[in-house]
């Protein structure tokens, strides 16, 4: 015991080296317990929570300390003997441990971090992202970038130029790309989560010990070193959530002092950390709301200090509001900046964001339109894309409406007009004033300006858009749009439109490709062009329906021309010589302002889920994530069973559940016999007790039960944060347990067994997480038998190559 | 306590006007609000009965109003009215709702002197003989038994008649309710049953000082009945188990928390409503069933195929009616399949072979529903494994017995393949293998082995037909054969409605168990009439749950035409639904539409005071926290208001916020229940504001000015109905015009018709809570690469293009046979 003591002396060289970067005050914020247990809890004969017995510990403040006039005037001295210290005096702490946990973790987690040299899992996406970033090529994601910007500025500074093409799980990585470099993002970040942690426990009035033990039980679990160590999201997710709450923590114990240099730190610090952890993955907003949520409980108990007058109050709710809208929004902007800024380049998925979106990336559809004229003339050949929503474009084809419909309606048979989405040859159409015949471009020019008649005439057939009083096919309760075929019957053709420029303005009323949004009045009805969103059945190809609708002013009622070109008469000098007269898109990208192109693209990403891989063989329930029923496959060696198999440490796994139930158990027992007035914990152990459960067994609600709601694909990498608060929870309740046996039930002899039970415990941990490495590193070359022997559960599905 | 004291001058109703009652209301409010635990009988107020009584008539009356509108068949009565039919004319019906309700509805009928000839189809108009008022009245009672029951509900939880009053004139002036449950449908009953449950557990509650007294249990009792009553009409009566759940386990907390009374007296008052709530309601859902089966004794045509053999010939009039098969089978027998789970079907094959561009073409073998023989006889043959010979049972030699554990081999009788699996992609659940037919005449080898596993019977017993379920393992690629009733095939290769059949190695899949539907064993010899293999009136109630689960899952499957309502939609009456129309006037073309909509002025109302209820929760929570010296009767009149719209918030919260996470269709109807409750709010809120109003009001007059206040609002509660009468009936109007001529006040109060295409494509697009079967399927197809490539059996370098050939295994190799695949 004495030992241990001295070694706690030794290591703990008190106070901070990045975690509590404020130290103006000269209190040793990071290591002194947390005001509850500070006067009469912490019990001396226990290693456990004891050895922390610095003199500094009494100069504390905390905001229960500033109610009790003797704490105050302990501090008021404290402060008094500050001011007699030598004026230029310089002193460094480290904190030993923090250290040591993250130079442990640190090893576990680069140790033959370029091995194995294959895509592992989800590194198929970032790794991906992170190539698309070097060569700045736009791409299309549903969650924020700031994870994926991490891993490419390793990759930038590594030297990665992207030119590997990520094409499935497993295949290997050529010399060039950076692999350790890229790995080692999440492995810092994940091995900063363990000191953060330990502090984090301790800020929560738990001793040193419990704090180092949620860390190692961290360190050495699988699952979270499977998950910090490849080129995957949940170590940065998790380090920036977890500081953003340790800041939130801290910043409590500035009550007393608002608006000081170190309150403003926390709480500014807590908002950026929580901030870049939803920038990393949306779901991280239910951290940043169990950090909300600290703070506003912390607030209406400020509330019922009657101290403070209502209009200081107030005072502290705005600057609260300010700090927590202010510093999360420029964040998230920014970040998003830097994404739209480095990604100037067309790539794979622009199909799904709009034509000037397009036109704002270089070489994709900027290069299909750079050439094409501006000014949409009498004579143009353009294709009409439907501008927002579903990508597609008016299309006609030598298919006429059925005579009868499936619910005995009739149709025109007239030719078919629908929307389609993929470019095809049949998406032409040439522009015509209804008073001239000949379909070429004359001199001089005719543009088309904002309210004139026109013609739309189907390139191919040239049969002219017609809508008439007929029931559309999908929509009966619109008009149908055809394309008009004269049958000779008592239908005469309604081809005429008026051009509504949406934004005549910027284009000084011509219409314009590209940037001009236009509706389509059919002038006989006045009802306007649209995108119905229902699909044709098998007759109409399974293509979208185009109908007119009264109702003008809505989205689908959107069009924009794409690609634009003149057409000439059939004389090839002709031709070239108009072209060289024709106005010309200049060759650079098209600029749309940083903001458009946000709000797009935040639109398509919230709206747009296109993660959704249902049917999963390794997707896996909430409730199987308790008792780890099963695992997910990473990658396998494509000659030997060596294998990256994603498995929790099951006894941290097992236990942590246990602890979790154990405290819902004990809380209930507590409180009930709180209410028939038995006392079982003194009140600073109950206020002990109680917060763990507010901010870890909250913490971990939050983070788990959504998922039940969820109606998507999940996978076990899904519960790593909430499993972080189990763990800690864990810890907690390790912790309390031996306080039961010392404290409560006065038996010494019993704690002591207590604490050697805890250490096999966690040399049993040590021993699975060995046993269980060589599918977490995956460097070893496994026997069948040996895999075999790691199945562990009939449901762990391990691979073995078939002979 | 401090209330308005009214003068004695105005007392009781005096005359048959709204508003009056309004008057009456304020009247009395004092009398009853002395005290917390009165009870009607003590209040009694000759103004509460006047309230209660007014209202009910008013409610019944205008309920009965215009009830020949439309004089044809509206909405859903077309399906209620089918299950009349069923009910009249005994015959079976698959629906994937309890029966009770149903059954009501046809037991009006038939009280109106419906005989259940009447083919109920959209948009018919009902014959001379059917009298669709004299029902529709009928189930206008019970739409009318709303009014009284939320005056009451609110009574309970407020004890302030204003309030009462006031929510009950909310529910009778709202044109949704009115419309509603003026129909041949499900709604007015549920909803009854469900406010008279909801009644009873306030009332229940109540009496929780006066443990075990009469009437506690006959509270708990009248409660447990009325939510059985619920269930049994629709599942959505889970929801109120649920809020009566969570009532009750509030009160069973607050009696453990409390210090005067020892612990151990939560356990008798947990399990005394244990078993009461679970076992009234249980009887009344059970015998809602077993009432159900034995009215419907007949079978309907070709429904075989849709649910279990044993089920289905337990009832009369079908194919099995008078067949005999023997039980047992013998190999050579040409026996029919069908997979156990409701459905799926049975197992078919035709000549038509797979597409080449999606799987191995050989033979299909698909899942039906339709009966059609020639497709489903198939022949079973044992294998030898030790010799490597197929008995092929046919000749005259003794007759092999069927026996569980046994390989074997099928052999579809018209066209000669055998069952078979490899190494091939299913072709829609591409993480399963493919199942075909394969081989010439019968003959097959090792990939057309099965083993035969009997569920829940050792190895060696012999096969019952309908009785035994069985799994069928795939010798060599050890998968079990899989039929899915929620992936069809596409119709552009298969057969119109064949599902897919797949063999999956994941043994906790559904649809795995088969069993024997048809039995031709001509060497057993005559054998047992195949009705005795039916269930009983228990077997059948089990059976209808799996059916009706799983036709319910189903259901998920998104219509595409269809604009179907989401839940955020709901309380801002973002949609209308169109019920019908019935053209009146053939020159014009003017037509009478009904239309779904609740008055948008109570709509509006509700959402403010939706959103007031937090806002006044917060300002008690501050006021009590930082301003002690208040006055003392307005804290306590605060803290009781919000009590009351606490509880109130839990049953609208119960019956509303579930549905966001279901990802079935839903309707704007669904909402009716959360409506009503949040009728129930905007009364107490409403009222508690003219009192608070009043309260500051210094000069003289002051229950005149509250009198005012509270008229004031009852009066324009009913100017909407008045104004928007039209939506609670029928509303004239012209279809494709430009300005349609529809009620003009709409335009206006219908947010959503500003942006009609919006309700639409947000569906388009938020796809977190509903997954398109079609969707899927398109992402497993194109997810080759994610996982199914780390799977031991496909090679790792595995793509669509570079597919092998299928390579036949001649039936004579069986050295194939004895490398069997070890893991």
């Amino acid at each position: 015991m004495y030992v241990k003591r001295l070694l706690a002396a030794f290591i703990d060289f008190s106070c901070s080296y990045i975690l509590c970067p404020f130290q103006g005050d000269g209190e040793s914020a990071p290591d002194t317990p947390p005001p509850e247990t500070a006067p009469d809890s912490s019990p001396p004969s226990t290693p456990t929570t004891s050895p922390d017995d610095f003199p500094d510990k009494k100069l504390q403040s905390s905001p229960k300390a500033t109610k009790s006039p003797q704490q105050k005037r302990a501090r008021n001295s404290a402060k008094a003997s500050q001011d007699k210290q030598p004026p230029l005096k310089l002193s460094l702490h480290v904190d030993g441990m923090s250290v040591t946990l993250f130079m442990v973790s640190f090893f576990t987690r680069i140790w033959r971090l370029d091995s194995p040299r294959g895509i592992v899992f989800d590194e198929l996406h970032y790794g991906k992202y992170a190539g698309l970033y070097m060569q700045n090529t736009f791409f299309f994601d549903s969650q924020p970038p700031l994870g994926k910007q991490l891993i490419a500025f390793a990759a930038y500074l590594a030297g990665f130029d992207g030119g590997f093409k990520f094409e499935r799980i497993g295949t290997p990585y050529d010399a060039m790309v950076p692999v350790a470099a890229m790995r080692m993002v999440p492995a810092f970040f994940g091995s900063l989560m363990m000191p953060t942690v330990y502090n984090l426990m301790v800020e929560l009035g738990l001793s040193h010990y419990t704090g180092a033990l949620a860390a190692f039980l961290m360190i050495f679990d699988n699952a979270l070193l499977a998950q910090s160590r490849y080129i995957l999201m949940e170590g940065i997710l998790l380090f920036f959530g977890l500081f953003g709450l340790l800041c939130i923590l801290k910043f409590r114990r500035f009550y007393s002092q608002p608006y000081s240099l170190p309150w403003f730190g926390c709480l500014i610090l807590g908002a950026a950390s929580l901030t870049a952890c939803v920038c990393v993955r949306y779901f991280g907003i239910f951290t940043m709301l169990l950090g909300i949520g600290i703070l506003v409980r912390d607030f209406w108990e400020m509330v019922g200090d009657r101290l403070l007058s209502e209009r200081q109050l107030l005072g502290h709710l705005v600057t609260r509001c300010v700090i927590f809208t202010t510093i999360p929004l420029a964040l998230y902007l920014s970040c998003f900046y830097v994404h739209l800024t480095l990604l100037y380049k067309a790539g794979p998925n622009d199909n799904i964001m709009t034509s000037a979106f397009q036109a704002s990336l270089e070489g994709g559809l900027a290069s299909i339109i750079s050439n094409q004229p501006v000014k949409v003339l009498h004579g143009s050949q353009i294709t009409l894309r439907h501008t927002h929503g579903r990508t597609c474009w008016l299309h006609s084809h030598d298919a006429v409406y059925p005579v009868k419909y499936a619910d005995n309606r009739g149709s025109s048979h007239q030719q078919q007009v629908t929307c389609y989405s993929y470019k095809d040859v049949n998406n032409w159409w040439i522009v015509k004033k209804p008073e001239k015949e000949e379909m070429v471009v004359t001199e001089p020019h005719e543009p088309i300006r904002h309210g004139d008649v026109i013609q739309l005439v189907h390139g191919l057939s040239s049969r002219a858009l017609n809508a008439h009083d007929v029931a559309a096919p999908m929509s009966p309760h619109n008009q149908e749009v055809a394309a008009y075929i004269d049958y000779n019957v008592s239908m005469p053709a309604q081809t005429f439109w008026r051009v509504d420029l949406l934004n005549a303005d910027t284009t000084d009323g011509n219409w314009h490709a590209v940037e001009s949004q236009i509706r389509l009045i059919h002038v006989n009805s006045s009802q306007a062009l649209k995108f119905s969103g229902r699909q044709l059945p098998d007759w109409g190809f399974r293509q979208h329906e185009i109908v007119t609708d009264k109702i003008i002013d809505q989205e689908d009622t959107i069009w924009n021309v794409e690609e634009h070109r003149y057409s000439k008469s059939d004389d090839k000098k002709e031709r070239e010589k108009d072209l060289m007269r024709s106005e010309m898109i200049p060759l650079e990208r098209r600029n749309l302002t940083y903001w458009s192109k946000l709000y797009e693209l935040q639109y398509k990403m919230l709206f747009n889920n296109q993660e959704n891989v249902a049917g999963h063989m390794y997707a896996s329930e909430p409730l199987d994530w308790l008792l780890l029923k099963r695992g997910v496959a990473y990658w396998i060696s494509a000659n030997s069973n060596a294998q990256v198999h994603f498995l929790g440490n099951i006894v941290v796994w097992v236990s942590g559940t246990v602890a979790l139930l154990g405290y819902v158990g004990l809380f209930v027992i507590y409180l009930l016999r709180r209410q028939r007035s038995c006392y079982d914990l003194p009140d600073s152990a109950w206020n002990k007790f109680c917060t763990v459960g507010e901010i870890l067994g909250i913490g971990y609600a939050v983070h788990y039960f959504p998922y039940f709601l969820v109606d998507r694909t999940l996978f076990l990498h899904h519960y790593m944060p909430a499993y972080v608060f189990k763990i800690c929870l864990l810890a907690a309740m390790v912790e309390h347990g031996h306080y039961l046996l010392s404290e409560y039930l006065r038996a010494p002899r019993l704690a002591r067994a207590y604490l050697a039970a805890v250490g096999v415990w966690a040399a049993t941990v040590l021993y699975v997480f060995w046993y269980f490495s060589p599918i977490t590193y995956g460097t070893r070359d496994l026997t069948a038998n040996e895999v075999m022997s790691l199945a562990w559960r009939d449901t762990w599905d391990l691979i073995i190559h078939k002979q | 306590m401090e209330r308005e004291q009214m003068e004695g001058d105005e007392e009781g109703e005096r005359s048959e006007e709204l508003k009056e009652d309004k008057e009456a209301a304020s009247t009395t409010t004092i009398e009853q609000t002395e005290g917390e635990e009165m009870g009607v009988g003590e209040v009694c107020g000759r103004a509460w009965w006047g309230c209660l009584l007014l209202l009910t008539l008013l409610a019944v009356s205008t309920r009965q109003m215009s009830l020949e509108q439309p004089p044809g068949t509206l909405w859903d009565e077309v399906h209620f009215g089918t299950f009349t039919n069923h009910y009249l004319n005994h015959s079976l019906y698959h629906d994937v709702h309890p029966p009770l309700g149903k059954m009501a509805v046809a037991g009006l009928a038939w009280l109106a002197g419906y005989d259940g000839a009447f083919e109920f189809k959209v948009g018919t108009l009902y014959p001379e003989g059917v009298n669709f008022v004299a029902m529709r009245s009928m189930m206008a009672l019970f739409g009318a038994s709303l009014v009284p029951l939320t005056f009451l509900i609110v009574w309970e939880v407020s004890s302030c008649l204003p309030a009462a009053c006031l929510a009950a004139l909310c529910v009778l002036c709202d044109t949704f309710m009115h419309r509603l449950n003026t129909l041949l449908l499900l709604d007015p009953l549920l909803l009854s049953a469900l406010l008279a449950s909801v009644f009873g557990s306030f009332k229940f509650h109540a009496h929780r000082h006066r443990a075990w007294s009469r009437a506690w249990w006959g509270w708990m009792t009248y409660t447990a009945f009325c939510l059985g009553v619920v269930v049994s009409i629709k599942y959505v009566g889970v929801f109120t188990v649920g809020v009566v759940g969570v009532q009750t386990a509030y009160h069973l907390v607050s009696l453990a928390f409390n210090p005067r009374r020892p612990l151990w007296v939560v356990l008798p008052h947990t399990a005394v409503r244990a078993v009461v709530f679970v076992s009234v309601s249980s009887v009344v859902y059970l015998s809602s069933f077993l009432l159900h089966f034995l009215l419907l004794t007949k079978a309907s045509v070709n429904g075989g195929g849709l649910c279990h053999t044993e089920f289905y010939a337990s009832f009369e009039g079908n194919e099995y009616e008078k067949a005999t098969f023997p039980e047992h089978v013998h190999y050579g027998a040409n026996i029919t399949i069908q997979n156990s789970r409701p459905l799926c079907g049975y197992l078919e094959s035709w000549y038509d072979l797979f597409p080449a561009s999606v799987t191995a073409p050989c033979q299909q073998v698909t899942s039906a529903t339709v009966r059609d023989d020639e497709l489903l006889m198939w022949t079973i043959k044992k294998v030898n494994l030790t010799e490597g010979s197929v008995l092929d049972g046919a000749g005259d030699g003794e007759a092999v017995l069927v026996r569980s554990g046994d390989h074997v081999m099928l052999t579809h009788a018209a066209t000669g393949r055998s069952l078979r699996s490899h190494g091939h992609r299913a072709p829609v659940t591409r993480r399963q293998l493919q199942v075909c037919g394969y081989g010439d005449d019968g003959v097959g080898g090792p990939f057309e082995t099965w083993q035969l596993l009997v569920v829940g019977a050792p190895v060696g017993t012999p096969l019952s037909a309908v009785r035994h379920s069985f799994l069928l393992r795939h010798y060599k690629m050890e998968c079990y054969l899989r039929a899915n009733e929620m992936v069809k095939l596409p119709e552009e290769w298969a057969f119109n409605g064949a599902k897919e059949v797949t063999c999956t190695r994941n043994k906790d899949e559904t649809g795995l168990h088969w069993h024997v539907n048809w039995n031709n064993s001509p060497k057993l010899g005559v054998g047992v009439p195949v009705r005795s293999l039916g269930v009983g009136l228990w077997g059948k109630i089990v059976h209808q749950h799996f059916n009706m689960f799983i036709g319910n899952a189903v259901l998920v499957e998104t219509k595409d035409e269809e604009r179907h309502a989401r839940p955020w939609m709901w309380p801002i009456l973002w949609q209308m639904q169109t019920l019908g129309s019935y053209v009146v006037n053939e020159t014009s073309g003017e037509e009478h539409f009904a239309v779904g909509m609740t008055n948008p002025f109570i709509t509006y109302l509700n959402l403010l005071c939706l959103a007031a209820t937090p806002l006044l929760a917060l300002t008690h929570a501050f006021y009590s926290k930082r301003r002690p010296g208040q006055c003392p009767a307005a804290v306590e009149d605060r803290r009781g208001v919000l009590a009351a719209c606490g509880w109130l918030g839990l049953c609208w919260a119960g019956h509303y916020l579930p549905f966001f996470f279901m990802s079935r269709v839903l309707y704007y109807h669904h909402y009716c229940p959360s409506y009503l409750f949040s009728c129930m709010i905007t009364g107490v809120i409403i009222s508690w504001a003219c009192r608070s109003v009043t309260r500051r009001w210094q000069y003289k007059g002051r229950e005149k000015v509250h009198l005012f206040l509270l008229t004031a609002c009852g009066a324009s509660v009913v100017a909407s109905y008045v104004a928007f009468f039209p939506i609670a009936t029928y509303i004239k109007g012209v279809q494709f015009e430009e300005n349609p001529r529809l009620n003009p006040y709409l335009d206006y109060l219908y947010a959503g018709q500003l942006w009609p295409e919006f309700g639409y494509r947000m569906d388009e697009y938020v796809s977190f809570t509903s997954t398109v079967i079609g969707s899927w399927n398109q992402s497993n197809f194109a997810n080759t690469d994610l996982n199914a490539t780390l799977y031991f059996s496909t090679p790792l370098n595995y793509t669509v293009e570079d597919r092998p050939a299928i390579s036949p295994v001649p039936a004579s190799s069986y050295d194939l046979w004895a490398s069997r695949a070890t893991l």
